[in-house]
């Protein structure tokens, strides 16, 4: 059994209390940083153990920090990324009414490693208990002195504050993030100039997601080379997957990254509702899906990306052979739909008709001519929108059409759904 | 500068420009909708994707900056394929009602589908409609939903340029729809530039609805009269009908905006109350005459008196320099007189007798730079003092808050009224009319450590910031608002104004004064000698070789003496001592700051001309009305504030019976025996710049967008005058009498002057005055918003709406001037300004 | 919440070094009192913030959490995303479109239901999953949407708003 370290508290009754988080070793990293750490040290020490973000980008989390300028007249701001919209993922929402102080303990570190006085922690806000249980995490943190002006006596001082998000999930996209905390309509922002140079208030900003947080204490209390050591050489450390969809045990999975996607269907989760696995969505519904065939790639930032997807949020979906492929795209492609923020051309346009035709497929109305009518919308849209979502969207559909082209076909043969 | 190949050409392009100003530069064109110059980039429309070798996805033109070495191609396949698949995107969901679409012709996506698109679509799923109907937004403003490509230059322009923020984007994705709060622009500044800037047809203009096809009009570009700012226009004509204007982009230093003035108040020159032939009084009442009789009546009331000095004219300084040239031509040679005035001063004769035209000459001489605005606001520092910049000038907000975008924390603010710049300053005084020499002098103390001693808090805190910003810039902006000549107190302002800039030049700094003006051509008006004490170019009366160089070039003698200012003008009539006065398109019987020396003055001058386009007050009091050209019926020159001359274009000939201006004085000199020369404005410009030295090697033919920018020759001109020392100004800051108020007057953000009111379509947006008060002031007094409450001075009464505004002094109320009918003049004692005022609650029956 | 709505906005303008940073919060706060946010209230919001009332207006609509029209008293909202759809969430919807006899997107005449179609709830493992108002509920079938719905119906019509 591989040994659990971010899920370590969650069995515990009252994870989310301070005094069994300080029992299990709790804080005890962030009293090392203090005390041990310069800012630089620090940086270096997640450089080494090779972290990538847990967002989705998986972006080297030490190098991010590094980008935010030391001699700036305005002090460095720290977002945390709590929005988890991606659907098939529910991560971050267990860290944070589970065990919201290994997030916050991750969080101060992080701070004093980019010198930010202030953080902004924006949760969905749907997590009515995330937000409880971190608000009330941060007030026991404050009492406890691992928050406020002069954090246990080392002069470095840290105010945390929550931005409850509305329901948009573009509010993930980081710069989307920063400008609904500022109080704009959460539309992604022009980069350069990066969040880390510029970003909210015109501050450089370092936006993290809760489970890159989360890993943090336990690179410091453990050893960069502990975590460099788990899993990939290039995609190291421990990490939360999300199953979810046909699979018998669905459910949140702390193992090892690189794990193949078959050994986490078939040994955790029991395998598929009707025993036959039709494709899996390894990264939330923005990553394409595979086929079955294709099941034996490990769930690592690098592994799915040279196989044509991502390991993105983990979201890990598993579709049976009762499933109709084409409504699950048609499903997929109206979230994305409803989701884009309207800023971009390919992106707002693009999705809409993608959406229309493909329900029309889905209600048997569609004809051939349809298909390379998607084709082609996939690829207007694909690296041509401006942010992500876009992109993860016409790659999510491109993917769809390729693998499973022949169930769109028998759709518009049949004028039916075969499944429905 | 930059290496760079674009399709295959090398080119030297600056260092970090973007690569889609670098290649239209070079003549290269790539499609956009959503880039703008002066908007905060966007990059979303997608138009403008182009290929750079070694990246893998196309890269957004418009904010892509150019890097030494870099291989851009803007026409492979791959880039025109995704044009058109944007444009096919963007036409799949519209509507494609160009035959009913007023853009058409004009129209961005049009015209870059008929460029860049591939004809065809291959969408059949039913269109996104957002609804039926058009939306009214306000009185000029309807917007189409359905046409909208979602390419956010409206709301950009609303908030980052107007600073309006009245426009905005509700909903998201496909929804994401253009609107304002409630769906309403009501509250707005009506400006327009939303409709201007939007690439299609969906923001629209109401007058010009369904009015015209854009390929039937005809287009003349001019330059608008409403205000010093002097913006560049376009006058759409249909069979000689105006039917709209608009503004064009990078033309003009307004570049594609304009105000609600600007855009919409042209209509007043077809209003209702156009003259449109002579009239002359008989027994008691007006009665229209041909020209000629009209001309007979002025032979026999008035030619006796010719020559006699005992006549006077009062001039708007809104018209053109060869119209005002001509008219005090006339007056100096064939009347014989000097007593020559504009009549918008808003301001009874000064305090102590000192006389505003005295200081004139050496300050524009000497003090006021001629300097495009742009550069004026590079600066370091920008002090605004005694101007509502949003409401008098609003362009020129637009102008100061762009230049504040990307180099914040320069701009100083000193007005009575609150604006929308205010927080855009790094600090703002309300300081009423009359107290800005006390502001100029506590800035130069703050200078040179001399002790004043405290005003108040709020004063003393800004001298504080102002002084701490003023003495670590380099570079100083001053721009003074025409509030200054509204007090009584205008000539000690403008001494102190040079005192101080004395001493900041004495420091090594580099100051740039120059004046926002309400009129359009104020600058011209005094430049061309529509003063009492000075000829053409700043040429003093008194000075013998002065009087000889137009005295030969007139070939005439010139009276003598220097002449009466207006408030000199309207006493002497008053007294009797008066045998004509000429308005020339004024009308100091509805502007003049003290109605009763107005009424007084006309009811013993013996003999009233009228010259005007428009009826008015003092049309009606005239012994002849002569109809003159309206704007856009003559051609001429405008001087703007910065000291640019401007062409005033003619797109179609005086009404009826109107005739242009300077045929009129032709006529009256003519049938007084006289002769004034060649009027057409080319000779006469000619003729004008041999005299005046800041217009001297500007030909008539060359002025072209962007005008032609005059210079102060510092060898003509007036000797430079040492300032004398001044004393400390008198009169404390804090005279408020505690129980009233302070009310003050301006110009309203919808009007300008007396003309604008002529405009149907501004009436609609702003018809009736009101009372502007501070908000918890006036919700401390029991008043509601647009409650009628009375306003009592010692000399008057009027019934007025209530405004609250939240920013505004509690011991200032504001009352807009634009309103002739309301009689405001009634409500000042003569010099009192800022006059004291009560506020009473009408009893209900 | 102690404090009327102005106070309650002012104590969260501290977080933020500007106030337009605080509509979204105070929006929150606008629509507990208020139970949705009419344009009435978005200018009460505008007003006490001191921005302009277009901001509050493209916040307020942007998010799906905002509503802009009266809601009912008990909203709930189902998941249809992918895994939710893949457990027959669809099933779900059309069942309590029938036992409320509305359609999604409606409100039953009564006031008291809003039926709304929503994204992923991050309950994706124990799906198919609803929210009411703020409350989750997970693993769904049909009878325990039945016992819910009896439990709610059962409450007074006096319940407030958001709990
Ligand atoms: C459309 C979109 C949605 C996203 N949603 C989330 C999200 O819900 N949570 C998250 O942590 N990151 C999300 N991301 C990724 C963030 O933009 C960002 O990369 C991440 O928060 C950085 O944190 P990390 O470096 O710790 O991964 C999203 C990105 C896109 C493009
Ligand atoms: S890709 Fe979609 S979500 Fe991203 S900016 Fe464009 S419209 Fe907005
Ligand atoms: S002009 Fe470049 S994206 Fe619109």
């Amino acid at each position: 059994m591989f040994e659990k370290v971010l899920l370590r508290n969650i069995e515990i009754p009252n994870s989310h209390e301070i005094g069994v988080y300080e029992n299990a070793g709790g804080y005890k990293s962030l009293a090392t940083v203090l005390n041990n750490y310069k800012p630089n040290d620090l940086i270096d020490t997640v450089k080494e153990s090779k972290l990538r973000g847990r967002g989705g980008a998986g972006f080297p989390t030490g190098m991010k920090w590094s980008f935010v300028p030391k001699d700036t007249k305005k002090t460095p701001l720290l977002c945390c990324n709590a929005d988890e919209g991606e659907p098939g993922t529910f991560k971050d929402r267990a860290l944070m009414e589970k065990d919201p102080h290994m997030m916050l303990e991750g969080i101060v570190i992080a701070a004093y490693a980019i010198g930010a006085k202030i953080c902004y922690i924006y949760i969905r806000g749907e997590y009515e208990l995330s937000i409880n249980r971190v608000e009330n995490a941060i007030k026991e943190a404050y009492a406890k002195g691992y928050l406020g002006s002069d954090i246990l006596g080392s002069g470095f001082g840290l105010d945390v504050y929550i931005h409850r998000g509305a329901g948009a999930y573009i509010c993930g996209e980081e710069t989307a993030l920063l400008e609904s905390i500022e109080g704009r309509r959460a539309q992604p922002k022009l980069k350069p100039p990066f969040p880390a140079v510029e970003g909210l208030y015109g501050c450089p900003t370092v936006i993290n997601n809760v489970e890159t947080f989360a890993c943090l204490p336990h690179i410091i209390e453990r050893g960069p080379d502990w975590f460099k050591n788990i899993g990939p050489k290039e995609s190291p450390g421990p990490k939360l997957y999300c199953l979810s969809g046909q699979v018998k045990r669905p459910g949140l999975y702390e193992l090892p990254m690189g794990i193949s996607i078959r050994e986490l269907v078939e040994n955790y989760g029991g395998g598929s509702c009707s025993g036959k696995i039709k494709a899996v969505i390894p990264g939330g519904v923005s990553a394409p899906m595979f086929p079955e065939n294709q099941l034996d790639i490990g769930l690592d930032f690098n592994s799915l990306a040279a196989a044509g997807s991502m390991l993105g949020s983990a979201g890990v979906i598993v579709l049976d052979d009762t499933t109709c492929i084409v409504q699950v795209i048609t499903r997929i492609t109206e979230f994305f739909n409803h989701e884009s923020c309207g800023k971009c051309t390919p992106c707002r346009e693009g999705l809409d008709w993608s959406a229309k035709i493909l329900l029309r497929i889905e209600a048997g109305e569609g004809k051939h001519e349809d298909l390379e009518r998607l084709d082609s919308l996939c690829n207007t849209i694909f690296g041509n929108s401006f942010c992500a979502l876009g992109v993860g969207a016409s790659w999510a559909l491109q993917a769809t059409l390729k693998h499973f082209r022949d169930e769109f076909v028998q759709h518009i043969e049949e004028g039916k759904c075969p499944f429905h | 500068m930059a290496k760079v190949t674009i399709d295959g050409k090398e080119y030297e392009v600056a260092d970090g420009s973007l690569i889609l100003e670098a290649v239209m530069g070079e003549g290269i064109h790539i499609p956009t909708f959503c880039y703008q110059k002066r908007l905060t980039p966007l990059a979303s429309c997608r138009m403008c994707l182009v290929e750079i070798e070694g990246q893998p996805k196309l890269s957004p033109a418009c904010v892509t900056r150019v890097a030494d070495g870099m291989v851009v191609n803007t026409t492979t396949e791959r880039v025109s394929n995704t044009r058109e698949s944007m444009l096919e995107l963007l036409l799949a969901n519209h509507p494609l009602d160009c035959p009913i679409c007023d853009k058409a012709g004009e129209c961005e996506l049009q015209n870059t589908v008929f460029e860049y698109g591939a004809g065809v679509s291959s969408f059949r799923d039913e269109k996104r409609v957002f609804r039926s109907k058009d939306l009214s937004l306000n009185q000029v403003i309807i917007f189409n939903a359905n046409r909208c490509i979602q390419c956010q230059r409206c709301v950009r322009m609303c908030e980052d340029v107007v600073g309006a923020v009245a426009l905005g984007t509700i909903d998201r994705g496909m929804d994401s729809e253009i609107t304002g709060f409630e769906n309403s622009l009501v509250g707005c500044d009506h400006c327009g530039n939303c409709i201007e800037v939007c690439p299609v047809g969906a923001l629209m203009s109401q007058p010009y609805r369904y009015t015209a096809r854009s390929w039937d009009l005809i287009e003349t570009d001019t330059t608008c009269a409403f205000c010093g700012t002097g913006c560049q226009l376009s006058v759409g004509n249909r069979d000689g009908k105006l039917t709209r204007v608009r503004s064009k982009y990078e033309t003009g230093i307004n570049g594609e905006t304009l105000c609600a003035k600007g855009r919409f108040g042209a209509d007043f020159i077809d209003s209702d109350d156009r003259l449109t032939t002579p009239m002359v009084r008989k027994d008691g009442k007006l009665f229209p005459v041909s020209w000629d009789e009209a001309m007979n009546t002025l032979l026999q009331l008035i030619g006796n008196n010719v020559g006699m000095g005992r006549s006077s004219g009062l001039v708007s300084a809104g018209l053109s320099c060869e119209t005002l040239y001509l008219f005090q031509k006339m007056m100096r040679t064939v009347f014989q007189t000097n007593n020559i005035d504009c009549s918008n001063r808003w301001t009874s004769a000064e305090e102590d007798g000192s006389k505003l035209y005295d200081v004139l000459p050496d300050f524009f001489n000497s003090f006021y730079e001629r300097e495009p605005l742009e550069s004026l606001l590079e600066a370091d520092c920008v002090l605004v003092v005694g101007s509502h910049v949003t409401d008098d000038n609003p362009v020129t907000d637009y102008l100061i808050r762009l230049s504040q975008q990307h180099r914040p924390n320069r701009l100083l603010l000193a007005s009575a009224r609150p604006s929308r710049l205010d927080t855009q300053s790094v600090a703002s005084l309300r300081l009423l009319p009359g107290r800005e020499a006390r502001l100029f002098a506590a800035l130069e103390a703050s200078l040179t450590s001399e002790a004043t001693g405290k005003i108040s808090p709020l004063f003393d805190a800004f001298i504080a910031q102002a002084g701490a910003l003023l003495e670590a810039s380099q570079k100083i902006s001053i721009l003074i608002g025409s509030d200054i000549f509204r007090s009584a107190k205008a000539t000690e302002t403008l001494l102190w104004l040079q005192t101080y800039a004395i001493t900041l030049k004495s420091l090594g700094k580099r100051v740039s004064i120059q004046f926002l003006f309400d009129r359009s051509n104020q600058l011209g008006a005094w430049e061309l000698g529509l003063l009492p004490n000075v000829l053409p170019g700043w040429h003093h009366i008194s000075n013998p070789a002065h009087r000889t160089l137009f005295e030969e070039a007139w070939n005439c003698k010139l009276p003598l003496t220097e002449g009466e200012d207006i408030h000199g003008i309207l006493q002497s009539c008053a007294e009797g001592d008066m045998d004509m006065l000429y308005c020339l398109h004024s009308d100091p019987l509805s502007f003049y700051p003290d109605r009763e020396l107005v009424e007084q003055s006309l009811s013993k001058v013996k003999v009233l001309v009228v010259q005007a386009s428009h009826r008015s007050a003092i049309t009606d009091r005239a012994d002849i009305v002569l109809p003159g050209a309206g704007y856009g019926e003559e051609e001429g020159t405008l001087l703007n504030n910065e000291g640019r001359l401007q062409k005033l274009e003619k797109f179609r000939p005086p009404i009826k019976s109107a005739r242009s201006n300077r045929d009129i004085f032709q006529q009256v000199t003519a049938v007084l025996g006289h002769q004034l020369g060649p009027c057409d404005s080319k000779s006469l410009f000619t003729e004008l710049s041999k005299l005046v030295p800041s217009f001297s090697g500007i030909k008539y033919t060359d002025i072209k967008d962007p005008g032609s920018l005059t210079k102060i020759k510092p060898d003509v001109g007036l000797a430079k005058s040492t300032l004398p020392p001044r004393s400390l100004p008198k009169g404390d800051c804090e005279n408020h009498p505690t129980d009233s108020f302070m009310l003050i007057t301006g110009e309203s953000r919808f009007h300008s002057g007396g003309l604008s009111l002529q405009s149907e379509t501004l009436r609609g947006i702003e018809g009736e005055a009101y009372i502007e008060i501070n908000k918890e002031v006036g919700l401390a007094l029991g008043f509601q918003e647009s409650e009628r409450v009375t306003i009592k001075s010692n000399r008057g009464e009027l019934n007025l709406p209530i405004k609250f505004n939240k920013y505004f002094d509690p011991k200032t109320v504001f009352i807009p001037e634009n309103f002739p009918d309301l009689h405001l003049n009634k409500m000042w004692d003569k010099g009192e300004y800022p006059c004291p005022v009560n506020l009473i609650k009408i009893a209900t029956a | 919440m102690p404090g009327n709505l102005r106070e309650q906005i002012e104590l969260i303008t501290d977080r933020y070094p500007n106030r337009r940073s605080a509509i979204m919060p105070a929006l929150f706060l606008a629509q507990k009192q208020h139970g949705y946010l009419s344009g009435e209230v978005q200018a009460q919001v505008a007003g006490i913030l001191d921005v302009p009332e277009i901001w509050v207006f493209e916040l307020a609509t942007f998010y799906t959490m905002f509503h802009t029209e009266p809601i009912g008293t008990f909203h709930i909202q189902v998941c249809t995303n992918v895994s939710c759809l893949l457990r027959r969430a669809d099933n779900l919807l059309k069942f309590l479109e029938n036992r409320l006899q509305i359609k999604t997107g409606e409100t039953t005449e009564d006031g008291r239901f809003s039926l709304s179609s929503v994204e992923c709830l991050g309950a994706c493992d124990k799906a198919p999953a609803l929210m009411v108002n703020q409350d989750y509920f997970e693993n769904q079938d049909e009878d325990k949407i039945d016992q819910i719905l009896d439990r709610l119906s059962a409450m007074g019509m006096n319940v407030s708003r958001d709990k």
